[in-house]
């Protein structure tokens, strides 16, 4: 009688168990999602309600290499302070009409992070401040600065930028700031161009014209293409301005994790079999560039365009 | 290796991994390598003196407990040579600055000032605190460690290597024979500790230092409010640092089953400097306790001596905190403060007037204000760069002479980071935790929540996940180090 019952008890068992796991597991991972959602909507708020995250004001862009996410509000805290919002275009600025008012002297300002400004409010950059000082020297005129300024830019990408954008907005004058490390980065060497920031690259031919090298860009094909969820998370989410604000930080300051992060690279590239980096391929090969050759030729394609001032600034020293 | 570094993260679970996974037999030896791992980390060579001075103090404990007839002798061999290490490592630069210092005072600088470049060890007045704990109980009579391997781990065991909290070998060495055995309760409260820890240094600490460095830096320039942002908030910068490391220190040695004391007890809502001292740092104070201030006599014999003792206690404790003049009146100062807490106890016990009010809520926070303003003050001492600057810093307080036309950055500072909503925040889940009432409805919700909390797994992932994510929002870009570190 006793062995009937454990037989019959050992019969059901399993079906019951079974039942019982099967359900677990789907209310486990159900709950699972559901309170890691609330989580995030939960860390989204509380960023949001203390300025954190914000300082994602980059997006990748296929002529460019990056550029400044348009309408994005960006709370910066390294090295000062600012919360302003980037204008409809994408510029460091207020919104600006492609058509200027009669009787308006326009400037250009292109730069990089030294014209941007991110570290003062936006009324207290200096393009602002130049803009302020004409307008109450010469109260007769009106003058208007518009920042082109964008953190990392080469003096190669500005000259792309204000022909792309810049000059629908007809300035009068160009102020163009710039560095070493700007005329460096408007060049690639052979050497260099598998590690390289995807960007434009210039260089001049045999019969001394100043030509683009977009090859670095096409190389870069797939990480600067539009990606919805990305560009979307990219504008709209705190919590990814902060994932990829500590990724940033971590791959400059910490070499375990440039490591770790170089394997798991490595692991990626070799499970999605056969799309490696693609060595980025020119058409025209050319020796390595002098970098102040280079700036001068670029200078002297945006002198034929409009009056142009140069500001030359040193680095601080380490 | 630092607590808030990423070669942390990475080590401390696979630490844990490996630790869980391993035979019991084997698991102390591996936390031993572990330990001196992440203690070498740093200067490799370093590791060596750390194993001299474990093996050193191991046979001095044997020999102590051995030889009863040359114990006080072999007593005082490893008290010399624990204190001889200290001094060396850590004041003979100090020391010979010092004494150049006064024969330039004088006059006298015939020789050159020798160059003493000495590396201060990570940890060294912590782990030289320890051995001198263990040596000082096995002489009075209690049994020594005789496996060696355990020894060794009591000495470098890594959650509380380099700053404490200062163990007592003998609850340590429990844990050790009866094997620490896997509690998912004491897992919990690990990462609770360490999420906690992370957060008081990396997202309060942190930011708060960024701001207390630029008003220190720019003392003569501080209008009254940034004076006083800077000074306050270097009192809670400290805490928030070094609560923060034990919280870490003490969440990793749970997380491996093991137990280590705390170090802090709501320390800013002591009533007086007698109880602040039982609240703050408590492992060096119960040591400066049980290790000097009773050999010198304690409580005991006339008030004056007893005065003298905790004078000499508090300096020495300063003068631990670092090798340099201010410590030393920083530690003074907290003398004196004790001197005077005690006597003005004493002096309201008389009265029965004054006894009844002691026991009235005004005057237990007027005690907390008068407290806290104690440590601001004493705060200068310790984090100013001269006495000079606290002179300086004291007159600011007051707004003496009155400034009108300074800039208030450190208040503009202070405004725009995110300490003041991580301040509110943190002090929002405290109150949540501490409330304790006897409302029916409040009690059933906290307790149902708890519960339930505790018996769903997804759940406590989403919570850890939150707060790591809020650590890492709010954290610098840069680690800083923990200030104790330095001592």
């Amino acid at each position: 009688m006793l062995s009937t019952v454990t037989t019959t008890e050992s019969r059901q068992m399993p079906q019951i168990t079974e039942e019982k796991a099967h359900y677990i597991w789907w209310q486990l991972l159900l709950q699972g999602f559901a309170f890691c959602a609330i989580a995030v909507v939960l860390v989204e708020v509380y960023f949001r309600l203390a300025g954190v995250g914000g300082s994602e004001y980059l997006q990748p862009d296929l002529q460019m290499g990056i550029r400044h996410i348009p309408g994005k509000l960006v709370i910066w805290r390294a090295e000062g302070f600012s919360n302003n919002r980037m204008n409809g275009a994408g510029l460091r600025d207020n919104e600006h009409t492609l058509n200027k008012e009669p009787g308006t002297y326009r400037i250009a300002l292109l730069g990089d992070s030294v014209v941007e400004a991110l570290q003062v409010d936006l009324n207290d950059t200096f393009g602002k401040i130049l803009e302020r000082r004409l307008n109450k020297a010469n109260p007769s005129e009106h003058y208007e600065t518009i920042n082109f300024g964008c953190g990392s830019y080469s003096t190669g990408q500005e000259v792309v930028q204000y022909e792309r954008e810049g000059a629908k907005y007809k300035p009068d004058a160009i102020v163009l700031v710039y560095n070493r490390g700007d005329s460096m980065e408007s060049v690639v060497t052979s050497k260099d161009r598998k590690r390289t920031e995807p960007r434009p690259y210039f260089y001049i031919d045999r019969f001394g014209q100043l030509k683009e090298d977009d090859s670095v860009l096409a190389a870069n094909f797939d990480k600067l293409k539009p990606n919805l969820l990305r560009d979307w998370l990219r504008k709209n989410s705190a919590i990814y301005g902060v994932i990829n604000q500590a990724d940033f930080s971590l791959t400059l300051n910490e070499p375990l994790y440039r490591k770790i992060k170089g394997w798991v690279v490595s692991l990626v590239n070799a499970a999605s079999n056969g799309r490696p980096y693609k060595e980025a391929q020119t058409n025209h090969t050319y020796p390595d560039q002098d970098e102040m050759l280079v700036t001068k030729a670029l200078i002297h394609c945006k002198q034929k365009l409009v009056k142009l001032v140069m500001l030359d600034y040193k680095l601080p020293q380490p | 290796m630092l607590f808030n570094s990423f070669t942390y993260l990475v080590f401390l679970p696979l630490v844990i991994l490996l630790h869980w996974l391993m035979p019991r037999r084997f698991r102390s030896w591996f936390l031993l390598g572990a330990s001196y791992l992440f203690y070498m980390n740093w200067i490799p060579r370093y590791g060596l003196l750390i194993l001299f001075l474990t093996v050193v103090n191991y046979f001095i404990g044997l020999g102590i407990a051995k030889h009863t007839d040359k114990r006080k002798i072999l007593f005082n061999i490893g008290l010399c040579f624990n204190l001889g290490a200290l001094c060396f490592f850590k004041y003979a630069a100090f020391l010979i600055d010092s004494i150049w210092s006064v024969f330039h005072f004088v006059g006298w600088q015939q020789t050159v000032q020798p160059a003493i470049n000495i590396l201060l060890p990570l940890g060294i007045s912590f782990f030289t605190f320890e051995f001198i704990h263990y040596i000082t109980d096995v002489y009075k009579g209690d049994s020594p460690i005789r496996n060696f391997k355990d020894f060794a781990l009591f000495a470098a065991f890594f959650p509380t290597q380099i700053a404490g909290p200062i163990k007592r070998y003998q609850d340590f060495t429990k844990q050790l024979v009866n094997h620490v055995t896997f509690k998912q309760v004491d897992f919990r409260s690990g990462i609770f500790l360490v999420l906690q820890g992370l957060y008081k240094k990396m997202v309060l600490g942190d930011n708060l230092g960024a701001i207390v460095n630029y008003g220190f830096t720019h003392v003569s320039e501080m209008p009254v409010t940034d004076t006083w942002i800077a000074v306050v908030g270097f009192t809670f910068q400290i805490f928030f640092d070094f609560s923060g490391y034990t919280d870490i220190g003490r969440g990793s040695a749970a997380l491996l089953g093991y137990k280590v004391p705390e170090n802090f007890n709501w320390p800013f809502l002591a009533a007086n400097l007698t109880d602040f001292w039982r609240r703050w740092h408590m492992s060096l104070s119960t040591w400066l306790r049980d290790y000097l201030f009773i050999p010198l006599g304690g409580s005991r014999g006339s008030p004056w001596a007893v005065r003298r003792n905790l004078l000499i206690t508090m300096l020495l404790g300063g003068l631990w905190h670092g090798a340099a003049w201010h410590y030393v009146i920083w530690g003074g100062f907290h003398g004196l403060g004790l001197i005077i807490s005690k006597d003005w106890h004493d002096f309201v016990s008389k009265y029965a007037l004054l006894s009844n009010w002691r026991t009235t809520k005004l005057w237990h926070y007027t005690g907390v204000l008068f407290t806290l303003l104690f440590l601001f003050l004493a705060g200068l001492f310790f984090r100013a760069n001269n006495l000079h600057d606290v002179w300086i810093l004291c007159c600011s307080m007051i707004d003496f002479p009155a400034s009108n036309a300074l800039p208030h950055d450190v208040t503009r500072l202070f405004l725009q980071s995110t300490v003041p909503i991580s301040i509110i925040a943190y002090c929002l889940f405290l109150l949540m935790r501490s409330i304790s009432s006897n409302n029916y409805l409040w009690r059933y919700l906290t307790e149902h929540t708890c519960r339930y909390w505790s018996n769903t797994p997804a759940l406590r992932l989403a919570t850890y996940t939150a707060v790591a994510l809020i650590i890492l929002g709010f954290a610098p870009s840069t680690v800083t180090p923990f200030i104790y570190f330095q001592f």
